[in-house]
This record gives structure tokens, sequence and C-alpha cells, in this order.
């Protein structure tokens, strides 16, 4: 039996008399990876800022394994909160704090964990995600662009979170980076077992993932295999799947 | 139960993850190393890289039977722990180091003004009015409001402070000489003073620092604007500008507010007052006051500016910056207004 970790049903999201999402809705499976993919100013991050509880739906409903979350009190929102992990499109650390002392105190504020195990769980995480050691004493403002990210995931994976959301991870990333990211995150879902889901404009990333789902004026489109996106009737998939950035990456494959 | 030991093999069970981690790490820890042969984790419903610390540290010697191929990459993946070189420094070092960059940085004042200057004269045809306009309007009347409501309430809290004294000597017309001078001379100037370095010197640091931090400056500099000339200059123009005139300002206000009082207070009806004000505020003491308006807008307008300028590519670093200027404002001030008491006193004014 497939069980769904998150299901968005009618989604409706509005700025004013703007209407961002029509209706939408989606479901993300337990245990895979999942990209959520439209062009800009489709409504992707406002998804994100809704399924992390920062913002408010104009209707319809988003489920957390089965629950409604408006349905949630409040104890169950900081239950739920724990098991997320985060990382935004720039930075998600705290920028009073070096990197190390960021994953431990993310360890330490969500589970009642002694400083050893906090310390040297930063330590393999700061390994896992493929930075230098020396890292963990330095500032968020002290690393380039493409060290920040991987900080941020290293942050992100701190506590193990059932669920991850990951905004552009590899946008900013060099080639290399980038593909060592797509396989880590790779790896992690299958070994793990956790639930990645990423709003990429990277296609090379996209071919990575389980599931895509596409957003267009204000609804999924298509939510599926990646391959599948070639037979799509939407213009924008269309529009998507006939770049020759896309053609190459298929031909490569 | 996270464990159970069955003929000398230990099952790792349930979740081993990191809502569990201390349940399990107590388990583990009264655990008799010598009572079982082998881990079987044929019955692991759950493992994270929590889990998998634990068993790296507690089984490392045993042997791991009926282990999922993923769990046993986490396990891999979770065994290698890098060494921390740790930095080492000493409070004497450090010490040394902190008075060096404080000196360091007055030169380093010193020589940014004298840069500022020699680019500001270069590039003076590339000053735009628009922004000059800008400036006049955000420096000036904007901070007419809060000049308005303090000036008047120091001349007010000063007319009632002095009444009563001034009463039991029957002296009660040396109210305007008290008030007048001190405010002319002493008083508006440090209000506006302090009131600039409060307001301007804290937003020029702040749009200077947060320029630098989105790399508008160097974008400016690398399309060959001067970011001195076109930033910089209409904000020093503005204050330099203004000071003397809300130093005016402030002084009107200030009598007005004392005037009141007296009339009040003192039974000194507003045409006396103002009567012996005429004789006794000289041209000399307003001069006194309003020459200081250029030197301590210069002062604010250049330390607001110096410290946005000194702002590295951190977004964090604008708040220290924001508030080291006002602190570095106001003290220059009140050093300054010091030192013109001297002068003055030295020449005899
Ligand atoms: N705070 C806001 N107030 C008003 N409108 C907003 C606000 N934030 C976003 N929008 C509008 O909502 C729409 C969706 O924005 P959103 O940021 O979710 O897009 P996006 O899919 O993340 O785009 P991108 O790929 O460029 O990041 C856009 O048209 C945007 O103009
Ligand atoms: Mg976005």
């Amino acid at each position: 039996m497939v069980r769904y970790i998150v299901e968005v049903e009618n989604l409706v999201s509005k700025y004013g008399e703007k209407v961002v999402h029509k209706g939408l809705n989606l479901k993300i499976k337990e245990g895979e990876l999942y990209a959520i993919v439209g062009g800009s100013g489709a409504g992707k991050s406002t998804l994100l800022r809704e399924l992390l509880l920062l913002r408010k739906v104009d209707g319809g409903k988003i489920l957390f394994k089965g629950k409604d979350i408006t349905k949630l009190s409040q104890k169950e929102i900081d239950e739920l909160k724990k098991r997320i992990g985060v990382m935004f499109q720039f930075s998600t650390m705290l920028s009073s704090l070096t990197v190390g002392q960021n994953i431990i105190y993310v360890i330490k504020k969500r589970y009642n964990i002694d400083d050893k195990t906090a310390i040297d769980m930063a330590k393999i995480k700061l390994n896992l995600v493929g930075l230098n050691p020396d890292v963990f004493f330095m500032y968020p403002s002290e690393l380039s662009g493409g060290m920040r990210k991987k900080a941020s995931l290293a942050v992100a994976l701190s506590t193990d979170p059932d669920i991850l959301f990951l905004d552009e991870p590899t946008s900013g990333l060099d080639p290399i980076s980038a593909e060592d990211f797509d396989t880590l995150v790779r790896t992690l879902v299958d070994t793990t077992g956790i639930t990645i889901v990423q709003i990429t404009h990277d296609l090379a990333s996209l071919l990575f993932t389980d599931t895509v789902a596409v957003i267009s004026e204000g609804l999924i489109v298509y939510e599926g295999n990646p391959n599948g996106l070639l037979n799509v009737e939407n213009k924008w998939v269309k529009n998507l799947t006939s770049t020759l950035r896309f053609r190459r990456l298929l031909n490569g494959k | 139960m996270f464990l159970e030991i069955k003929d000398r093999v230990l099952y790792i069970k349930d979740y081993w993850t990191v809502e569990n981690y201390n349940k399990i790490k107590k388990q583990v820890k009264v655990l008799s190393k010598k009572s079982f042969d082998y881990v079987d984790a044929s019955e692991l419903e759950k493992l994270d890289f929590y889990g998998a610390y634990l068993i790296n540290n507690f089984f490392k010697e045993y042997e791991i039977r009926n282990i999922s191929p993923s769990y046993e990459k986490i396990i891999s993946m979770s065994k290698e722990i890098p060494q921390l070189s740790k930095k080492k420094s000493n409070y004497l070092s450090l010490i040394v180091e902190s008075v060096y960059k404080k000196i360091g940085d007055y030169f380093q004042f010193i020589s940014f003004t004298g840069e500022i200057l020699v680019d500001i004269f270069r590039n003076i045809k590339s000053i735009e009015a628009r922004t000059l306009f800008k400036e006049l309007e955000e420096g000036g009347i904007k901070a007419l409001g809060i000049i308005t409501i303090l000036s008047f309430l120091i001349g007010v809290v000063i007319a009632y402070q002095s009444s009563k004294m001034l009463a039991t000597f029957g002296a009660n017309i040396f109210i305007v000489d008290l008030v007048s001078v001190s405010l002319a001379r002493e008083l508006s100037p440090l209000i506006v003073g302090i009131i600039m370095a409060g307001r301007s010197a804290s937003s020029f640091t702040a749009e200077i620092g947060l320029m630098k931090v989105s790399e508008e400056i160097d974008f400016m500099k690398t399309l060959g604007i001067s970011p001195y000339a076109c930033v910089v200059f209409p904000k020093i123009l503005s204050l330099v500008f203004w000071l003397p005139i809300l130093i005016t300002y402030s002084l009107i206000l200030g009598i007005l507010g004392a005037m009141i009082v007296s009339d009040f207070t003192l039974g000194v009806p507003p045409n006396q007052f103002f009567h012996r004000l005429t004789e006794v505020l000289d041209f000399d003491h307003y001069l006194a006051g309003i020459v200081k308006g250029p030197i301590f807008g210069l002062t604010v307008a250049l330390i607001g500016v110096y410290e946005g300028f000194k702002v590295q590519q951190k977004a964090e670093s604008v708040g220290f910056s924001v508030t080291k200027s006002v602190v570095r404002t106001l003290f220059a001030i009140i050093v300054i207004d010091a030192l013109f008491s001297v002068v003055y006193r030295w020449l005899g004014i």
C-alpha cells in the first residue's frame, strides 16, 4: 500500500486580488524524491511556504501523514515541525553562530541530546555533505555560496527529519558539486527512507527524481515520472521539453 | 524495548531514531557486553544516523547480522567522524590586537575622509540634482517634527527648573538671559546634533551597508559611477546645509517654550521677555552656536557613511555597524562641542 506523507487538496492561495493557486492537488509518497517545477512566478515558493506552515492557505486542505494541518493543536504542530527539514534558496542558518554551532543548536533545540553526540553528529553531517571539517568553526558569512548551500543542507539534515524541503538546491553550485548534491539526495532517499521535495530549475536534477509535478497557471498540470513529461499536452511543459537543454539531457541518458 | 537478548544473540528492534536516542542509549549502557556474541538486526523497523551512531559506538567489535544493505550504508556513512583542529587564542594577543585595531581605525577614518573629498571634487559633474533633492528632504524636512517637540520641551524644562531659584532672588527677568544664551550657544546645537546622530548617521550606515552587501556599490564602480560623489556627497551636503537652519529653528522653539513658562510661573509677559531678548542675545552668541552646525553635520555624515562602507559582504554586520556609527557619532559630537568651548574661551568669545 502506498502511503502519502503530504497531500494537498484543492489548494487556493491569493495575494489580495491575485490568485496564485486555483485549486491545486498533489500527493507526495513517503520515501520518494519529488520535484516541483514551473515558470518564474508560478507559485512554487508560495506553495513551499504553505507546506512549511509559514503562510495560511486561502482554501483547500494540506494533509501531513493523513492529518489536516489546520486542525492540529499547537503541540501537534510543534511535533510536526520537528520532523520537517528545510533549506531555503540562499542560506538556512543563524548568522550569529558558526556552522558547527548551528547544527548543534538545532539538534539540542529539537531533541534533548547530549553534547558529545551532538558535536559528533555535526561532524558526521558536514562530512556527509562533502564539507571540510574546518567549516565547523566558520561563520556562514565566511563561506562561499556553494559551501553555504552544503552547510545549510547539513543543518537541515541535522535531526534526520522525515521530510526535507529544498528550494532550488543546486542553483549556484558548480556542475560537479551539483552532481554530488543530486547523488547525495538520491542516496539519502534510498538509504534512510527520507522524503525529499525539491523545487528546481535544474533539468539535470529533474532526471534523478521519482516524481515531477509541474505547476502552471495555478494548477498541477502533470504529476508523474520525469520521462512522462514528453507526452504532456501543456504549453509550458511543451516549451520545457522542446528546449535544447532538455533534448540534450534525454539523448545523453 | 529496543533490545532483547535471546540465546546469546542481541536483537535490536523497533525505531532506532533520533526521537528514541536517549532511551536507547540508556538501555545500551546497562547492557553487559559479555552476554551476547553477535547482534541481529532483522527486527529493526527503522534506523537513522542517530541509531547508527549508537551502533558504531557500542557494537563496534561485534558482528551485525541480517542487516539490510541500506542500514549498513547508513552505519558506514556515520562511521567516519573527522577530527577538528581547534584554534587557540591567547588573551594578551587579543587585547593587543584590539587596541591596534582601534588605533588603525582612526587613521583609516582620516584617510577615508581624504579619499572621499578628492573623489568628490573629481566627479563633481556627475552629481545628480534628483538625489540631492531627495537627500535634502530626507535629511532636514523629515527631521522637523521631532526637533520641534524636543526643542520646545527643553525650553520649557530649563525655564521651569530655573524659575524657582530666580523668583527667590527676585531676578525674574534674568530668565531671558539664562535661557537664550544657553540655548543659543550650547543646547540647540547639541540637541540637533544628537537627533541627527540618531536619525541620519544610523540611516546612512544602514543604507550604504545594505548597498555594499547587495553588491550595489561594486556595480556602481564597474559602471564608472563614483559612489562617493553620487551617494555620499548629497548626504554630506544635505546635513551641512540643514544643520545651521535646524539649530536656528530649534533655538526659536526653545525660546518660545521658555517664554510661555515665564509668563505663567514668573509673571514675565511675552512682550517684556521679547524686549529683554533683543538686549541680551547678541549676534555673537547666535553665531557661536550656529558655527557648530556645519561641523556637526559633516561629522554625522562622515561617520555614518564611513561605518556604512566598512560593512563587509555579510548582512549581519549591518546591524553592528549601525550601532557603532550612532555611538561614535554621539561621542564625536560631544567631544567637538567641548573643544568648541575651550576654543571660545581661549578666543574670549
Ligand atoms: N508578498 C507578495 N505579495 C503579492 N504578490 C506576491 C507576493 N509573493 C509572491 N507574489 C506573487 O505570487 C506569484 C507566485 O510567486 P512565487 O514566489 O510563489 O513564485 P515562484 O514560482 O517561486 O517563482 P520563482 O521561480 O521565480 O521563484 C507571483 O506572481 C508573485 O508576483
Ligand atoms: Mg521562488
